[in-house]
């Protein structure tokens, strides 16, 4: 049982390297969304500079006050805004899609058919509101464990280190739990025409099925993410070391380090739910 | 293609959008910002010199570049406050240097191009004046601190310009001009007080008022003011720093604790809601009160 378990997720790896080798396109949905995220950094990053305060302004000054229009004080907010807005604008409304087109070309692949941007596109549009809300229900359980799980650390070790870093440790580990239950939704959705709820439920029976395969294929390249977490974590050690606009520079990185680690999270599933289904 | 094609234009944008606010009020905080950091760093560097030798070592290494990195923030925005900062630091590092006579032109400027800008216009003359008090010119001195009264009397720095005059005259063991000058700054500072108890800048009134009083050893007639005139019957923010200076005076001038606490507790009955009250506080737990 461990045993072909090992095989699986071996031979997942090997033909998702393979795929992405030969098909490199699969990292386009996600370049896509890398791009929006780099254009909503920019733009905070740019709202306190004339012209664009004009038009950005008013917002931080409503939300947060004045003071952060101002050098430095505008990069201790930079995080919180860019994190918010790509956790309930950018994910449910590109992420959702994008990913749902990145499993659509591997799907394709397993299928015998060139695994076609557009097409893919077209059908994950077409399906925007059960992939959207899917979405929403994972950055919830995200949300709500970066929100918490810090909370009780903090409450626990107090500003020590170690409490710095369980707080970024534990929500992490809980988020691979639960995305690695309902990870496949988004294929499910673009392959049946299922409806969120209906999705969800079928990629927790599937998952459970083989929940450790799929627990490490999402734990392995969501350790980059956690290498990136622990900069967002230190940002603040980092900026005044060097300069406070590092900020943004981290924030690029780890826009970037999404688009890779994003790929090969939902590529890996997508060529496990069609490897498995196979089998079945 | 159609993707290339985004992603360039994506990129141009992004790039002409930096590039289109590069020379507003933002870019300047944040030349200033840095500038101010490497001014500071080449005080952390003097406080941890050695010797007089590292020190001239460093004076001579660092200095000219926060000079310049300043000196770029008054050419490129010569309109904005933030010039005005950047000369007085400008100022600071010429006097560093030794080179006072580059000082005071730099602070001469500041009082000629930047009257409105009150604070720094202050602290431009305060500094002036101890440059004119160092080289023995008091008369000069004495003048601008008059100015300084007169016109800029309001502001953080400006209040010291009383206090300094008659601390010039006791330093010189003028007892007369001093106890003239004590008496001068003690009725500028109650005035003040007197006519704006609710604004924040009272209580560095009332800070200098009570260095008047501790110059002159005088220090039962501070209490009675403060009890008397500040503390009776107000519950302004003035009149708890005023029995939290009450407290400290009996506390290290008379050695009673007993009357201290006892104010503290007035104090924390009064105003148990203020951040300054949760230190005293403490301070009374400590001592099981």
């Amino acid at each position: 049982m461990i045993k072909n378990a090992f095989f699986l997720f071996l031979n997942v790896i090997k033909i998702d390297l393979k795929l992405l080798k030969d098909y490199p396109r699969i990292f386009i949905p996600l370049t896509l969304r890398a791009l929006v995220s780099l254009g909503v950094l920019c733009l905070i990053y740019i709202s306190p500079y004339y012209p664009f305060k004009k038009i950005l302004g008013p917002p931080v000054i409503e939300f947060f006050g004045s003071k952060f229009l101002h050098y430095p004080h505008n990069f201790t907010i930079l995080p919180i805004i860019f994190i918010n807005i790509k956790n309930f604008l950018i994910n449910p409304l590109i992420t959702s899609i994008m990913v749902a087109v990145c499993c659509g070309m591997v799907y394709d692949y397993h299928n015998g058919r060139e695994p076609k941007f557009w097409r893919n596109f077209n059908k994950a549009v077409r399906r925007f509101l059960p992939l959207s809300l899917c979405m929403l229900f994972l950055v919830s359980i995200s949300y709500l464990s970066y929100r918490m799980i810090p909370l009780l650390m903090i409450k626990l070790f107090g500003e020590a280190e170690i409490g710095i870093f369980m707080s970024t440790f534990i929500p992490f580990f809980v988020l691979i739990i639960f995305e690695s239950l309902f990870v496949f939704c988004f294929i499910a959705i673009m392959t049946k025409k299922q409806n969120a709820f209906k999705a969800l439920k079928k990629s927790f029976i599937f998952s459970l099925k083989l929940y450790p395969v799929v627990f490490f294929l999402v734990f392995l390249p969501r350790l980059l993410d956690l290498l990136m977490s622990f900069l967002i974590v230190f940002q603040v050690r980092i900026s005044d070391m060097f300069i406070p606009d590092i900020a943004v520079l981290i924030f690029v990185l780890i826009i970037l380090i999404a688009i890779i680690s994003d790929t090969l999270v939902f590529s890996l599933i997508a060529n496990l739910y069609v490897l498995s289904a196979d089998e079945n | 293609m159609r993707i290339k094609k985004v992603i360039l234009l994506f990129l141009i944008i992004c790039f002409a959008a930096v590039n289109a606010g590069c020379y507003g009020t933002y870019e300047a905080e944040r030349q200033y910002w840095l500038a101010n950091r490497q001014y500071e760093r080449l005080l952390q560097s003097l406080n941890q010199a050695s010797d007089e030798s590292q020190r001239s070592e460093i004076i001579k290494d660092k200095a000219p570049e926060v000079i310049i990195s300043l000196r770029k923030i008054t050419i490129n925005y010569p309109f904005l406050p933030l010039s005005s900062q950047a000369m007085l630091l400008i100022a600071n590092v010429y006097i560093i240097e030794a080179r006072l006579d580059r000082a005071i032109k730099e602070y001469e400027n500041i009082i000629n191009e930047f009257p409105h800008m009150r604070e720094q216009c202050a602290s431009a003359m305060i500094a002036l004046a101890s440059i004119y008090k160092e080289r023995g010119n008091w008369r000069s001195a004495e003048e601008i601190y008059e100015n300084v009264i007169s016109e800029y009397f309001d502001t953080q720095i400006g209040f010291q310009a009383p206090l300094l005059i008659a601390r010039y005259y006791k330093s010189r063991a003028m007892n007369i001009e001093a106890d003239k000058t004590y008496e001068t700054a003690m009725n500028l500072y109650k005035e003040y007080i007197n006519d704006n108890p609710d604004v924040p800048q009272a209580s560095i009134a009332l800070e200098q008022l009570v260095n008047c009083y501790s110059d002159q050893g005088e220090w039962l007639e501070a209490i009675r003011y403060l009890q008397n005139d500040i503390i009776e019957d107000s519950d302004s923010p003035l009149a708890l720093q005023a029995m939290l200076i009450t407290g400290t005076i009996y506390e290290a001038q008379f050695n009673s604790r007993d009357k201290a606490f006892e104010i503290y507790r007035q104090a924390i009955e009064k105003f148990p809601e203020d951040p300054l009250v949760e230190k005293i506080r403490d301070r009374l737990e400590l001592y099981g009160e």
